[in-house]
């Protein structure tokens, strides 16, 4: 690993100007998991690394009359461990607990864990330039493409890797920035951004702005969530597949719904296609199924023949499954 | 085995290892040894490859998150049997022979289970899928 300079600032203010006199050589650290990754593998070498740990009280879990907050520094534990998250936000917890292995999650945070970067093996290898990176191709598009997009897919066709985030935005959750110019709070849904709009993020976040809090409403009586991670082995892998579904209902009938899907895009992936088959409809296997379809209906593979297709029936049953499991009933 | 027939994950349940090792003088390394194959086996069967890029020319997966192995969540429940056989004069070796059979075992137990017919390991989410939706074709 490169060497680099370490930062310990003592409040939000600080940490936003030392990011900002390093500018692009310097990088924000919390838990690390991802960041130590890229370091060690020199996908990234940052010279300045300023540790968001040192400020005191961001760590903060709240749950009050109307809804959840969390601080950037939460950690995966906590989440998936909290009882009330548990039963009132249950996909957050679903998805903390869903992540890496119990280590990870003891040290891995909340911000970090949207902020993560691809997982993407061309992307991984320092000795591959690919798109991302600044070459001129994406190597998924004819090369080894079996974990890459469905969805969303073009010029890069990376999937990103958060199980948090997909539960969080059909939670409906907003996140505060904070930055040089002050504090803005934007939908989780508009944090992140596609490969055809900008190659080299995957959000919005400029590299002095940091993620100082996130909120999600608290979820009105008659709603239910949950998280289906489909992935190769349980012990420690991503999602090939997954679904976060939110659904309020009246009886049998679904009054609302939000689905987000994991695994399969460049970013968490939102199915308004699969909510339109759902909203004023009574919940059965035979419309989970029909939302389910309607999820992939517009899938887009990386070449006709890629090794992803198998993604495309995967997500269906996943959208499929996770609804009749948010409503209690079985397939 | 358990085949979730939606989702193409196999889960192994429960492998019984007969093994022809002699005479056996210690149980617990037996039972280790015969453990230790199965878990390759497993690993054999559904999880280990090793990807290479036609257009770099590399391996993808050179690590081991993306190299896949069994890990305690994969772990079936295991019966180890000794097989001393009653003219068995000496004491033979045991490496870890299971992991010989263990792959076979688990294929012929997805066909048993779903009727799905799988000719290449490792029996990933996606071939499990292919493979039941042949079976599916062919009734």
């Amino acid at each position: 690993m490169k060497a680099f300079e370490y930062v310990n600032p003592t409040d939000i203010k600080s940490a936003v100007n030392e990011l900002t006199r390093a500018g692009a050589r310097g990088k924000l650290i919390a838990g690390g998991i991802d960041l130590l990754g890229e370091m060690k593998d020199y996908i990234r070498t940052p010279d300045v690394l300023v540790n968001l740990k040192s400020v005191p009280n961001l760590n903060r879990l709240q749950i009050g009359t109307k809804g959840l907050t969390l601080g950037p520094l939460v950690t995966l534990t906590d989440i998936a461990e909290h009882p009330q998250i548990r039963q009132t936000y249950t996909a957050l917890a679903e998805a903390a607990e869903s992540v890496g292995t119990p280590q990870i999650r003891n040290v891995g945070t909340i911000g970090g864990n949207l902020c993560q970067r691809p997982r993407c093996w061309y992307y991984r290898d320092e000795h591959v330039l690919c798109l991302k990176k600044g070459g001129d191709r994406c190597y998924a598009v004819n090369g080894e493409n079996q974990y890459h997009a469905i969805l969303g897919g073009g010029p890069s066709w990376i999937v990103h890797p958060s199980d948090c985030a997909p539960a969080l935005m059909a939670l409906n959750a907003s996140i505060e920035i904070t930055g040089p110019k002050g504090v803005r709070t934007v939908p989780l849904e508009k944090f992140f951004v596609l490969p055809m709009d900008n190659i080299f993020q995957e959000n919005i976040l400029q590299p002095n702005e940091i993620i100082t809090r996130i909120s999600v409403p608290r979820p009105p009586i008659g709603a239910k969530s949950h998280y289906l991670k489909i992935r190769h082995k349980e012990s420690f892998d991503w999602a090939l597949s997954g679904a976060a579904v939110y659904l309020v209902m009246r009886g049998a009938a679904v009054q609302d719904a939000r689905i987000v899907l994991s695994g399969v895009a460049p970013i968490p992936w939102r199915s308004r296609e699969a909510e339109a088959v759902l909203k004023g409809k009574m919940l059965t296997p035979v419309l989970a199924e029909r939302a389910g379809a309607a999820a992939v209906a517009k899938a887009k593979l990386p070449n006709p023949n890629a090794h992803n297709a198998y993604k495309i029936p995967l997500t269906r049953n996943a959208v499929q499954l996770a609804l009749l499991h948010a409503a209690g009933m079985t397939a | 085995v358990e085949v979730d027939t939606l989702t193409g994950r196999v889960k192994v349940v429960k492998v019984v290892a007969l093994q022809d090792g002699g005479i056996i003088l210690n149980p617990l390394t037996f039972t280790s040894q015969i453990n230790g194959g199965v878990i390759q086996g497993i690993g054999m069967a559904l999880f280990e490859d090793r990807h290479m890029c036609q257009l770099t020319g590399r391996m993808v997966n050179p690590n081991m998150e993306e190299y896949k192995i069994p890990g305690p969540m994969e772990m079936p429940e295991f019966l180890s049997v000794p097989f001393e056989h009653p003219s068995a004069t000496g004491v033979t070796g045991i490496g870890e022979p299971p992991v010989i059979p263990t792959a076979a075992a688990i294929r012929n137990a997805i066909l048993n289970a779903t009727g799905a017919y799988l000719y290449e390991a490792p029996m990933t989410p996606a071939r499990v899928l292919a493979a039941l939706a042949a079976a599916k074709r062919r009734t």
